[in-house]
């Protein structure tokens, strides 16, 4: 089984896009503004709302990048782990042995990319533990599968 | 469920309950009593009406009625027993349930008996199950009879559950195919006498004394005293709010047999519990300032009781109220069978956990300063004739003088921290010391852990720490141990000891 942490597929970088895309609301917002003001011929206003908007528009393009290129899963034979986030970094680790259940769930849009989320429930107030968002539908499928043990493996020496 | 059968087995329990039986009719009097008064009551204000408003009334005194259907209803149709192996509880008219505890899957068992309960000889059991599958609830039962079926499911007949008995290690159990068990020996470890019960409310409501003396005196000092009229009908809630949670824990008593932890406690509400000693999670110390001063300590305890109720979160789990401090060490050895980790082997947190804790209240403080200061230079500019000139530097006076401030107290948190916060891991426990002001003492059991979350902000990853979060089964504000600020390489080391520890089988996983 391979240590290193798995990147999320590419097509995930779409999804994950999207899931953030009310950002461009604020932008088509200030579009709106921007084209108002030239017809009452405010350019300056104009200008600085065209501004505004490209920030948020670039801001939200570079800002999901970091997002997905943060994510990271790995199963190994102990354990399923996760690392996320961008400014707050986490690492999740979930003793195989605690496994209560697993959920592979998929939107519309998901399904459109052939993406799954795999949802990793242990026993407990906070569950989910954890999270892998798009992945592939034979990775989740396989991940799925793989985390329900037959055998539990032996309490250490 | 294939479980093989008791050779032999106490009949009498079977016979007790393994038929299908109604609740005790007594429940009946109790429940109807509160909806009859209503309805009574309605009754009388619509025979007191002019015509035109009779209709209405007479229609919100049949809602009553309605009531008293469905409290016969239930009583009528609910009916419960002890059949294949599991406690079973079926109930409805129309919409029908079933809802069913293998007595394997049982992790509490809880007898309460309310003052009006126990008025009537009737007692409520409350069954339940490790895995979320839910609770049982008898409502009532003869007191007797609720706490013969208490003790039976604690030690019922014909169960042999490969889970269980597994982890039964003391040979005070015999297993239950070898005939009737002998009664087993329970050991008292603590009682609550009426001076530790004092001392626990003194610590609790100290604060709330000047308040109280505040809302007596003030409206005699300004002669405004027709505000004590609106106080007033306030004053029996109150009294019962602050009587009642004191009232529940009169009399604690804790002990333990060779399976269980038992308590039971209360004046007007008499409650017992039993817990599984192998589904407990955790036992914590907390001591509140003027507590620790005086050298004493309240301790508790969380099971794993996965059932889905949001009133789980505010179980009482108390062990002792107020005892001298480091007794938790000799409950915490008692229930896991074992000696426990003592505070001597506490870690202390790196110095630059201090600087952490200074930059984020320096970092508050600036953000607090600067709001306020905002909101004096918009009112100032408005309300009073001063020049802009004023106005920007006392601005700037204030937010310096609330960022110095934050940094002030971050400084000195952070140094208090180093001191009174540590944690230690071994294959077995897992300990855990808090909180400047109110210090809490967790020990878990580190195989009791279900995940591991290690995370670190932007200040952390300059100061090279990490935060690493245990969750566990508990639900509520226990379902988690947190240890703040330990260095990158202690996160590690936290890490992989729970992962191996979380690694091993445990039944249901719990």
């Amino acid at each position: 089984m391979v240590n290193e942490f798995h990147h999320l597929p590419p097509k995930a970088q779409t999804m994950i896009r999207l899931r953030r895309s009310p950002a461009l609301g604020i932008a088509v917002l200030l579009a709106a503004v921007a084209v108002t003001a030239f017809v009452t011929d405010a350019a300056i206003l104009g200008v600085a709302a065209l501004v505004v908007a490209a920030i948020v528009i670039v801001a939200w393009w570079i800002w999901s990048g970091l997002v997905y290129r943060a994510y990271g899963w790995k199963l190994t034979d102990g354990t399923v782990e996760l690392q996320l986030g961008v400014i707050v970094r986490r690492h999740l680790v979930l003793p195989r042995a605690r496994v209560q259940n697993v959920t592979k769930s998929a939107g519309p849009v998901e399904r459109m990319l052939g993406l799954a989320t795999i949802t990793v429930h242990s026993a407990g107030a906070n569950t989910p533990n954890i999270a892998v968002p798009d992945l592939d539908e034979e990775t989740g499928d396989w991940l799925r599968n793989s985390l329900l043990p037959t055998v539990l493996p032996s309490a250490p020496a | 469920m294939t479980l093989s059968q008791p050779a032999t087995g106490p009949a009498s329990a079977e016979a007790e309950f393994g038929t299908w039986h109604r609740v005790d009719p007594r429940t009946l009097l109790l429940n109807l009593g509160p909806v009859v008064v209503a309805a009574g009551f309605y009754l009388v204000i619509s025979a007191s009406a002019v015509d035109t408003e009779r209709i209405g009334l007479v229609a919100q005194a049949l809602l009553p009625f309605l009531g008293v259907a469905a409290v016969v209803v239930r009583y009528f149709t609910g009916r419960y027993a002890i059949v294949d192996n599991a406690l079973q509880w079926r109930v409805g008219l129309l919409a029908r349930s079933t809802t069913q505890i293998g007595l394997d899957r049982i992790q509490d068992v809880e007898v309460t008996r309310p003052l009006l309960a126990r008025v009537l000889g009737l007692a409520a059991v409350n069954v339940s199950s490790a895995g979320g599958s839910g609770e049982i609830k008898l409502a009532y039962l003869d007191h007797a009879l609720a706490q013969r079926l208490g003790d039976h499911l604690q030690h019922p007949f014909g169960v042999t559950p490969p889970a269980v008995a597994a982890v039964v290690v003391d040979p005070g159990t015999a297993p239950p195919w070898q005939g009737p068990a002998p009664a087993p020996v329970v050991t008292e470890l603590h009682r609550v006498g009426t001076g530790e019960l004092s001392a626990w409310v003194a610590y609790r409501l100290w604060p709330a004394v000047p308040i109280g003396v505040a809302v007596v005196v003030l409206p005699l000092v300004t002669g405004a005293w027709e505000a004590w009229l609106a106080v007033l009908p306030t004053l029996p809630f109150t009294v019962i709010g602050f009587a009642k949670p004191i009232a529940d824990r009169v009399g604690l008593t804790v002990s333990i047999d060779p399976t269980s932890l038992l308590t039971a406690e209360g004046l007007t509400t008499v409650r017992r519990t039993r817990t599984q000693r192998d589904r407990v999670q955790l036992v914590f110390a907390r001591s509140l300032w003027l507590q620790r001063r005086r050298g004493a300590e309240t301790v508790r305890f969380a099971s794993a009781d996965v059932t889905a109720d949001s009133k789980e979160g505010s179980v009482r789990e108390e062990l002792a109220l107020n005892v001298p401090a480091g007794t938790w060490q000799g409950l915490a050895a008692a229930i896991a069978r074992r000696p426990v980790m003592s505070p001597a082997s506490l870690r202390p947190k790196p110095q630059v956990a201090a600087t952490a804790t200074a930059l984020r209240w320096a970092i508050g403080g600036s953000a607090v300063g600067m709001a306020v200061a905002a909101v004096g230079a918009s009112v100032s500019s408005t309300a009073t004739d001063l020049g802009g000139g004023s106005i920007a530097i006392t601005s700037v006076i204030t937010l310096v003088v609330v960022a110095l401030l934050g940094v002030g107290l971050g400084v000195f948190r952070g140094r208090r921290r180093l001191v009174a916060e540590g944690w230690a891991v071994d294959p077995l426990d897992l300990l855990v010391r808090s909180g400047v002001l109110r210090r809490t003492t967790i020990l878990l059991w580190s195989e009791k852990t279900q995940a591991i979350d290690v995370f670190s902000g932007p200040i952390q990853r300059r100061l090279g720490l990490v935060t690493v979060v245990v969750d566990i089964a508990p639900p509520g504000r226990r379902s988690r141990v947190v240890i703040r600020d330990v260095t990158v390489g202690d996160g590690d080391e936290l890490m992989a000891a729970l992962t191996r520890a979380g690694s091993i089988a445990l039944p249901n996983g719990v």
